[in-house]
């Protein structure tokens, strides 16, 4: 198995297909890799930043759109009416702007999900994580699991040694 | 930008006669609608705050995503939101949509680039998290005395609300009513505090969403103007106003008659860069076990957020007509005082929410629903302010950087102080405000975006900002926000200048509630060219950022530091 | 070995100077009388209301006290101090951490642990300062029905 300190510039393991998201995350160390906006550098975070950066020009535009289209257009922007009489600027910028942030954000939220998903990233299973890793961690470097666990087990201990 | 003309009508209105539209005098049941949503409030926090800790190390509930976005919700549901945005509308036309645009869309970008990370940092307080980031007890003192600027500007605008609702509620004079309510938020918050548990915020949101959520309808409906869902049946009311507005020689839809476009997008900017800046607002996401849920919440809260939002240019629109021909009552433009709705004065303006429901006629306790909201919504905002400031005080300043060693008790009475300190400034300010409420605010929400979104975004995501990159950040931010603001509103206090700004050739490029489009690019620059010709952050600096954007989930008991100092969370080896 | 009076007694202690002097004496007893004593250091809600913020409470009502290095550190260097001091005696300490309202915490923690005595410090305030600010071992005083010692720390003390 690809060892876990990779070179800090960031070399990607080699990718085999199927299955390699979750392989490349479990073989990735990050906190051996670099973060910097403009460089993932892990493929984790190139896919992140990939979206991000997608859906934020998204957001420019749905939210500075109507107020330039104004400038450029402003007869257009204000003649028009839709819905029984909303000037158009006006009523893109008041309602549809809001609007679009909150769905760019609900589609963000939901591929963050995907994203989970494909690299194998599991939320509520901590709990069984720590357990496991413990255990295979006995004797090695303390764990930060561990060294937490070991925490509770000394009050625990502590506490039960009563004359 | 400050409407300048807005404070000069109310000097000529003085002269002739003409104070207000609220109806003022003691109006009972709206002041026992006050008293029980307060109350209430009170109890909930109160029955937080007796109730024992079982367990200390085991997770016990958590918080789902929709009660936690409920509490963002709330959070945001301040006197500015709930009263100021529709006045901002009201007089400045589309300038004032600028106003809706900023507070509502600023939450997609603390979604996709801060919230998670700043969970994963797990720290207690904004400066907390610049001190241990950057590694330096200068840059938590900065940070902490910015926190308690921002809180205090914040505030101002809520004691400012709270004035005009008490000269509808109460009956007595604005400045008697900031003084009175002022004191009740600092006695509570000083005492008792723990109004902002996720539970007492969701119950705050929805009983403030419901008083200005039924105000609206009711005006809508009683006056024809819309039924059962009037965010989108308003169309024709805004283009009749748009007409009544345009006979007065005013405009209301144009686009570039209040501000050009330059200032339309720099207080835009600087709204939604504040939102990412704000330190109560990033405190939130520690209450959620994970980052799923903080990213959930955000969305949730962005929700809930628009609820109130959408709103808001209905109110200002409904408003607008109602001041112009009122089914019961006189208004500035009945009177002849004014020829148009969008030159009524200021406190008619910041009033207009709870106005509309009067000059519609509705009956008296729907009306009172309204302003209780607003005082509810005002002092529930204070009260987080005010911690917020405490927190800085007690934690940041007095512990961290001058007393390790200090007692519980010994925080206490200097968060205590603080809390007590804060408010009578506030109070004292906020009986003769520079601004509208929502102008306050926004140019705290300046402060935020020039001081804070640069240090926050750049310390989460390039792991080499240095600490001499931070503090020369901030220092710049605070130079180009502090000036646009003084610049602004320094006439009122210094005697000269007359009504507009110290000099209006700056207060036209960076105005003090928009000075984050030219601060923010400013410091962002300042800090990149510092840290690049100061020294790395140490590794374990580094690996805490690298830390807050792994994707591996952090155990229960885990703060990004824990993971950072030891092998990295990896299993042990094979 | 016969049953004394005092087989286990509670030291509450914030880390100060005022509790040190308490732990001179409940130390002494534990001695005299065999006893164990207990550490117990209180994280006073209030002080993480207003210090912190409300969301670091509901952190630690929630059960994510792990996650506060801090908050832990303090209160291992305050129950610490009392082992250290115990030990040069070759009595035993068992260290603990609660945290809640502090006049209740002791009382709830005295009660599930059978303790016997409670030995707290006070400063000893008077007139407008006691009214002010209250007490934290009189409210307990006044709150628990175990006996309790109260060590006055004085001027002349410190």
């Amino acid at each position: 198995m690809t060892q876990s300190d990779d070179s800090p510039t960031g070399e990607q393991p080699v990718l085999t297909d199927g299955g390699d998201a979750q392989t490349a995350h479990e073989n990735t160390d990050y906190l051996e890799h670099e973060v910097n906006i403009f460089k993932p550098s892990t493929p984790f975070m190139k896919d992140n930043v990939r979206m991000i950066l997608l859906l934020f020009a998204a957001w420019v535009i749905g939210v500075f759109g109507p107020v330039f289209a104004s400038y450029f257009a402003e007869g257009f922007m204000t003649e028009t009416t839709v819905l029984g009489g909303y000037p158009l600027n006006f009523f893109l910028t008041a309602l549809i702007s809001p609007l679009i942030a909150l769905m760019l954000a609900a589609v963000y939220a939901w591929y963050r999900d995907r994203l989970d998903t494909k690299y194998g990233i599991t939320h509520g299973e901590e709990a069984e994580e720590t357990s496991e890793t413990t255990v295979s961690a006995d004797g090695g470097q303390p764990v930060s699991e561990a060294a937490d666990e070991k925490l509770d087990e000394e009050t625990v201990s502590q506490r039960g040694e009563k004359p | 930008m400050i409407s300048a003309e807005l404070l000069m009508h109310a000097s000529v209105l003085l002269e002739t006669g003409y104070t207000n539209a609220l109806e003022e005098g003691f109006k009972i049941i709206p002041a026992l609608t006050v008293v029980l949503m307060i109350a209430i409030f009170l109890g909930v926090g109160w029955f937080f705050r007796v109730a024992a800790v079982d367990e200390l190390w085991v997770a016990g509930r958590t918080i789902g995503p929709v009660e936690n976005g409920m509490a963002i919700g709330a959070n945001w549901m301040s006197a500015a939101s709930y009263l100021g945005v529709a006045a901002l509308i009201g007089t400045l036309g589309y300038f004032g949509l600028a106003y809706v645009v900023g507070w509502t869309t600023g939450y997609f970008i603390l979604l996709i680039f801060m919230a998670a990370q700043f969970r994963r940092f797990g720290k207690y307080t904004a400066p907390d998290f610049i001190g241990d980031r950057f590694y330096s007890q200068k840059a938590r003192a900065i940070a902490a005395f910015t926190t308690l600027v921002i809180a205090f500007a914040y505030a101002i605008g809520q004691g400012s609300g709270m004035g005009l609702m008490a000269e509808y509620i109460l009956g007595v004079q604005y400045e008697v009513g900031v003084v009175v309510f002022m004191l009740v938020t600092i006695g509570y918050v000083a005492l008792s505090g723990m109004l902002g548990t996720t539970k007492n915020m969701a119950i705050q949101y929805v009983i403030l969403i419901i008083a200005f959520t039924a105000g609206l309808y009711a005006v809508g409906w009683t006056q024809g103007y819309s039924t059962v869902f009037p965010y989108l049946e308003f169309g024709a009311e805004t283009a009749a106003l748009s007409e009544i507005a345009a006979e007065a020689d005013r405009q209301f839809v144009e686009p570039f008659a209040q501000a050009s476009l330059y200032g339309w997008v720099a207080l835009a900017v600087s709204l939604i860069l504040g939102t990412c800046g704000l330190p109560h607002v990033l405190v939130r996401f520690y209450t959620v076990d994970n980052e799923r849920t903080a990213r959930w919440s955000t969305v949730w809260g962005l929700f809930f957020i628009c609820i109130l939002y959408w709103g808001t240019a209905a109110y200002a629109v409904f408003g607008g007509l109602l001041y112009e021909d009122p089914v019961a009552g006189d208004t500035a433009v009945t009177e002849g005082v004014e020829t148009s709705f969008m030159d009524m004065p200021g406190a008619d303006a910041d009033a207009l929410v709870v106005l509309a429901a009067q000059l519609a006629d509705l009956p008296e306790w729907l009306v009172g629903l309204v302003a209780a909201g607003a005082v509810a919504a005002a002092l529930a905002t204070t009260a987080g302010l005010f911690i917020s400031a405490s927190s800085a005080a007690a934690h940041d300043i007095y512990t961290n950087l001058y007393n390790p060693d200090a007692t519980q008790r010994q925080q206490i009475l200097v968060g205590r102080a603080t809390i007590v300190g804060i408010g009578l400034l506030v109070m004292l300010i906020a009986l003769n405000p520079p601004a509208l409420i929502g102008e306050l605010v926004a140019m705290s929400f300046a402060i935020a975006a020039c001081v804070f979104f640069p240090v926050f975004f750049l310390g989460l995501w390039w792991e080499n900002a240095t600490s001499e990159g931070a503090i020369a950040g901030m220092l710049t931010g605070i130079a180009i926000s502090f000036t646009a603001i003084i610049n602004d509103v320094g006439p009122m206090y210094v005697g000269f200048g007359g009504e507009n700004a110290l000099s209006p050739e700056l207060a036209a490029i960076l105005p003090g509630t928009s000075s984050a489009l030219i601060g923010v690019p400013v410091v962002f620059f300042v800090i990149i060219v510092v840290s690049r010709v100061t020294e790395d952050p140490p590794e374990d600096i580094k690996r805490l950022v690298r830390q807050c954007h792994s994707p591996e989930p952090m155990t229960q008991q885990q703060t990004a530091e824990d993971v950072a100092a030891t092998d990295g969370g990896q299993p042990g080896d094979d | 070995m016969t049953k004394t009076m005092y087989d286990t007694i509670l030291v509450p202690t914030d880390g100060s100077k005022v509790a040190q002097k308490a732990v001179e004496h409940a130390i002494d007893l534990a001695n005299k009388y065999d006893a164990t004593v207990h550490a117990l250091y209180v994280i006073d809600t209030d002080a993480v209301d207003i210090g912190l913020g409300t969301e670091q409470v509901e952190r630690i009502k929630a059960g994510k006290f792990g996650e506060m290095e801090e908050l832990q550190e303090r209160a291992k260097k305050a129950t610490g101090a009392v082992s250290t001091a115990a030990a040069e005696h070759g009595i035993e300490v068992i260290e603990d951490v609660a945290a809640g309202r502090p006049h209740t915490s002791i009382d709830k923690y005295a009660t599930k642990n059978d303790i016997d005595l409670i030995v707290m410090g006070s400063k000893g305030r008077s007139g407008v300062r006691r009214a002010l600010l209250g007490s934290v071992t009189e409210r307990t005083l006044r709150t628990t029905h175990i006996p309790v010692l109260v060590v006055d720390f004085r001027k002349e003390d410190e």
